[in-house]
């Protein structure tokens, strides 16, 4: 009798057991979904080791980009990235991928650069309708006349998840805009017209995880990945 | 409503907390460090010692923004006895089976997916009348599936959880 007893509340315990294992068996079932979440958290979307090489096709002609390796380059330690021969200088910490930027413009009649340092591209970590903006103001000389020099980048990223054949990739917008501004017309008592110059530049990048860019589209041309050597 | 009604199937219930430390193992540690965890539990104090249990984490990013990758998880663990056992102290092994909501979350924007996860640890339990303390040491795998284009992918993820608890029973 006392056996029989044990055996059904036994029976009831491993029922009750049962009862409590079916929700998550299926909730396991649901949990399968296309949504590689942890992939991209565990994934770098600019990787900038040594001996990466990019090759991209754009309209008629072939971009190669190749990581050289690291230098220090205008006060700073940074990656030698070359695209298509020519040097550029990254810098990639704490979440933040800065590029060397030399710009230089016609102005007045003259060619002078206007801008020379590193400028903030990538915040990482990627993230759906995540955004980013960088400011810069200063004064410049341009052939013996002051301007104020207004730069910003403003980047908007949204997931896409799959370009060509990658998946689980970001779309980047940008929109740079460096806008002059002669200080002239700011002196009081002073007739000069306001002498502005606005210059725009906007294109779009598609990151993949552990490969980096694969798409680009700027100004009508599209740059698009056919090989990668890791 | 399965947690309530999980509850509900239990007629007596040990009650406690664990407080634990997630540890991001393999390719999640590449951008994520060990973080602080919360959970609370109901346990039905039978021979295997089944235990449902709500936890919280936050785990943080190596990044210098705001982001953090945060788990919200529900999961049954089972304490299977061992021959290690001495009065109102012993060893088990612990079994489980969990799922769990991880979020990317980087100021107010966010990704969200919901994971299964499974159990395989050891467990070390003392008694003192009627309160339990526990010292839990669990890896938890985690299975990412699904399909892309036209090919299956299955990646899995680790973390190691070591939790402190006590409970009343």
């Amino acid at each position: 009798m006392n056996s029989l007893i044990v055996l059904w509340s036994f029976r009831r315990q491993i029922m009750r057991l049962k009862l409590c294992i079916l929700p998550f068996v299926f909730s396991l079932f649901l949990s399968c979904s296309d949504d590689f979440l942890l992939s991209r958290a565990a994934s770098d979307y600019f990787p900038l080791e040594k001996g990466i090489s990019w090759t991209y096709a754009a309209n008629d002609d072939s971009i190669y980009v190749t990581v050289v390796g690291d230098s220090n380059a205008y006060g700073h330690f940074a990656t030698v990235v070359t695209r298509n021969f020519i040097e550029e200088y990254w810098i990639k910490e704490k979440g933040e991928v800065k590029k060397f930027v030399a710009f230089d413009t016609l102005i007045l009649g003259e060619r002078d650069t206007i801008e020379m340092g590193y400028k903030l591209i990538y915040k990482l970590p990627l993230l759906n309708n995540a955004t980013w903006e960088e400011r810069e103001l200063d004064t410049v000389v341009i052939a013996g006349d002051s301007f104020q020099h207004n730069w910003r980048l403003k980047a908007v990223c949204s997931f896409v998840d799959t370009v060509g054949s990658y998946f689980n990739c970001y779309k980047i917008e940008f929109y740079e805009e460096r806008e002059l501004i002669g200080l002239a017309a700011k002196r009081p008592f002073t007739c000069a017209k306001a002498d502005t110059t606005l210059i725009s530049h906007n294109w779009v990048e598609f990151l993949a995880p552990e490969v980096g860019v694969v798409k680009r589209e700027e100004e009508g041309r599209v740059e698009i990945l056919t090989s990668f050597r890791k | 409503m399965p947690f309530l009604n999980c509850l509900l199937l239990f007629s007596f219930l040990g009650v406690g907390g664990y407080l634990g430390e997630i540890t991001p193992v393999g390719s999640l540690a590449k951008y994520h460090s060990p973080s602080p965890y919360l959970s609370i539990y109901f346990a039905y104090p039978s021979f295997i010692s089944p235990e449902l249990s709500f936890s919280l984490a936050q785990i943080s990013g190596k990044f210098s923004s705001p982001y953090a990758l945060n788990q919200k998880e529900l999961r049954f663990l089972l304490f299977i006895p061992t021959p290690l056992k001495r009065d109102n102290r012993n060893i088990s092994l612990i079994t489980g089976i969990g799922t769990a909501l991880w979020e990317r979350r980087l100021s107010a924007n966010k990704e969200r997916s919901y994971y299964p996860d499974f159990y395989l640890g050891l467990g070390y339990g003392e008694k003192v009348n009627r309160v339990r303390f526990r010292i839990n040491l669990l890896p938890n795998i985690i299975v990412e599936s699904g399909k892309k284009g036209d090919k299956n992918l299955t990646n899995f993820y680790w973390v190691l959880k070591a939790e402190l608890g006590v409970g009343y029973e």
